[in-house]
């Protein structure tokens, strides 16, 4: 259970980096940024993924428009504002860095 | 055969299953109430609906129209059931949802374990006793409370509402209505109903001696409630054949005039008789069908129950409601004849003959009854105005008493009225049902010779006739009452009567003030 939820929580920190790597590529589809985010088995549910938009979506990182979709009604495209993507710089960095200090303490180690 | 539920989710329609339709809708409630906590939360639910909208319309096709449980399941274990989005989306908020999973039961009746209307079913759910007690608790009080525990039950099954959805299941068990829970119901039922085929396909198997030795346990029970069953069966038969039986005699032993009397050893007038005294033969057979039918069919009906109870048969939708249509058809024709009988009494009508009357030379009169019936005739006593039949002949011939009353007088001289009385359909009718009637008597001197009884003619209906002598005494005469008269006599004004109860004769003389007993 603890083990677990070390787990989840990993996961989810590095969630929003990945959402935001994804959208500065292409604006978004949930659907397919979920796809993409299973094969990569970043996300278990798509129901985690939703509050999670919305919470960056709300802090100004990311936007959304309406596209007319060829089955069914408007589809909800999200994409990366420019202050999303200097806030995927920041974290750029800290990747780096905590990559830095994992691969040294691995090394470190041996 | 399912029943569809139609729903709207982000402008599609879709026809969905109503078991799958539970599902989604406490799944979709769920989510809501998580997300309405965090900002931005109907967005995200709409978000969501539109999600499961477009894996809805994937799922359509000309050949598949309606979405399944099975559908809605792909949608939850595709979003994510709501525990495990709160465990990856929030680190404290996932305790106080899981807080509270012990919640009051509510009471319904359970239609899966019902045998009437479930109702024992739903108290033993509710008051976590045996079922098994509860019935036989039921069952002794049915029997002990002559009818009480059974509009008991009625009321219960009337007010007590029956668990149909899964969601009203869950309440009645006290579980959490959540989705795990509903999850887990429908897919107990479903294993139940499997197992269940798996069981009549193929009795012989390995677990055979478990499975018999189960069987047989749930043999005994049903056996038991099959006797006990069978026992409130055979109750309803004997119940409803001893009742027909004595309804029967009531109605049709009763007419036949010779069972009444030689049989059954007591007199009374025949029904087919006594409604012959007041209307037509054709009309007084009518009423005598329409009020067989409207006390037998209920017996029937309760024989009837009874006899599919014991057979176990359904019953008969169309010959229920024929019996019922019948029952109330007969209730209708009873009234509307008591209807039309009872128009043949709004008139009144009345004869009055004037009699003048000698008197001896101390200014006494003397009353002198004829006895008109022969000892030893039987008669029977009928309770309208006192009437009275009696047989001549086997033919009943209605008799009435008179009735005597004392009046002052500021004439000169004695008289008496006899006033003869009747209702009818109209004044002149009753006028002439009141002449009709015949009542002998003479004046001899100062006797005033009177017969006791008065007479209807021959095949004269009753329209409630009666005859009066209304006697008319000036001051200081009296007149002299025979013991027969006595009895016919009005004595509201004479309080001395009282006091001597049985008189043979009596004397009364008339004053400005009122009549006086002065001797007996």
């Amino acid at each position: 259970m603890e083990n677990e939820k070390t787990n989840a929580q990993m996961r989810k920190g590095v969630l929003e980096y990945c959402i935001l790597l994804i959208l500065k590529q292409r604006k978004s589809y949930v659907p397919d940024l979920i796809d993409l985010l299973k094969q990569s088995k970043m996300v278990v549910v798509e129901g985690t993924l939703y509050p999670l938009l919305m919470r960056l979506k709300n802090s100004g990182y990311l936007g959304y428009e309406w596209q007319e979709s060829t089955s069914g009604p408007p589809r909800k495209y999200y994409f990366i504002t420019p202050e999303g993507e200097s806030f995927l710089l920041e974290l750029d960095a800290s990747w780096r860095e905590l990559e830095e200090t994992i691969h040294q303490l691995k090394t470190l180690n041996n | 055969m399912k029943k569809t539920v139609s729903i709207n989710l982000n402008g599609l329609i879709f026809n969905i299953d109503e078991d799958a339709f539970q599902l989604l809708s406490v799944y979709i409630d769920e989510l809501k109430t998580y997300f309405s906590k965090q900002e931005a939360g109907n967005e995200i639910i709409s978000d969501i609906e539109s999600r499961i909208a477009e894996i809805f319309s994937g799922k359509i096709n000309p050949s598949k129209q309606v979405l399944n449980i099975a559908d809605v399941e792909e949608v939850i274990s595709t979003l994510g059931r709501v525990e495990e989005i709160i465990g990856d989306d929030s680190e404290e908020k996932s305790e106080s949802h899981r807080s509270e999973n012990k919640k009051r039961k509510k009471l319904f009746r359970d239609p899966e374990a019902r045998i009437l209307g479930g109702v024992c079913a739903g108290l033993a759910e509710f008051s976590g006793i045996n079922i098994l007690a509860v019935r036989i608790i039921f069952a002794i009080f049915f029997l002990f409370s002559a009818g009480f525990m059974t509009l008991v039950y009625l009321i219960l099954w009337l007010i007590v509402p029956k668990a149909t959805t899964v969601a009203d299941r869950l309440e009645m068990k006290g579980k959490d209505i959540n989705i795990s829970n509903i999850e887990n119901t429908i897919k107990e039922e479903y294993r139940d109903m499997k197992e269940h085929f798996k069981k009549m396909k193929n009795s012989k198997g390995v677990g055979e001696s478990v499975e018999r030795a189960g069987k047989t346990f749930a043999g005994a029970i049903n056996v038991f409630f099959g006797i006990f069953g069978k026992l409130i069966a055979a109750l309803f038969i004997a119940a409803g054949v001893f009742l027909i039986f004595i309804l029967a005699f009531g109605l049709f032993a009763s007419s036949s005039d010779f069972f009444s009397r030689e049989i059954a050893g007591f007199d009374m007038v025949p029904l087919p008789y006594m409604l012959q005294m007041f209307t037509s033969p054709t009309i007084s057979w009518m009423f005598i069908a329409s009020l067989a039918v409207v006390c037998f069919i209920p017996l029937i009906s309760l024989v009837y129950a009874g006899i599919t109870m014991m057979m176990k048969i359904k019953t008969s939708r169309f010959l229920n409601l024929s019996l019922l249509i019948l029952w109330i058809s007969g209730l209708a024709m009873m009234i509307a004849l008591s209807v039309s009988l009872s128009t043949h009494f709004i008139g009144s009508g009345e004869s009055v003959n004037k009699i003048s009357l000698d008197s001896d030379t101390s200014k006494r009169i003397y009353i002198h009854t004829i006895k008109t019936i022969p000892e030893g005739v039987s008669t029977f006593s009928y309770d309208v105005n006192n009437m009275k039949m009696y047989r001549v002949n086997n033919n009943l011939i209605p008799a009435g008493e008179i009735e005597i009353h004392l009046n002052y007088t500021t004439d000169s001289l004695p008289y008496a009225e006899i006033v003869k009385t009747s209702r009818g359909a109209t004044r002149t009718d009753a006028n002439q049902y009141a002449g009709n009637i015949s009542f002998g008597y003479s004046v001899n001197d100062s006797v005033f010779n009177i017969n006791d009884y008065y007479y209807l003619p021959e095949n004269a209906k009753l329209r409630g006739q009666e005859v009066e002598i209304l006697f008319y005494l000036p001051d200081g005469y009296s007149i002299v009452l025979d013991e027969c008269a006595l009895d016919r006599l009005d004595d509201s004004n004479l309080p001395e009567f009282d006091e001597f109860p049985a008189m043979k004769q009596a004397v009364i003389m008339m004053h400005r003030e009122g009549p006086e007993l002065i001797s007996r």
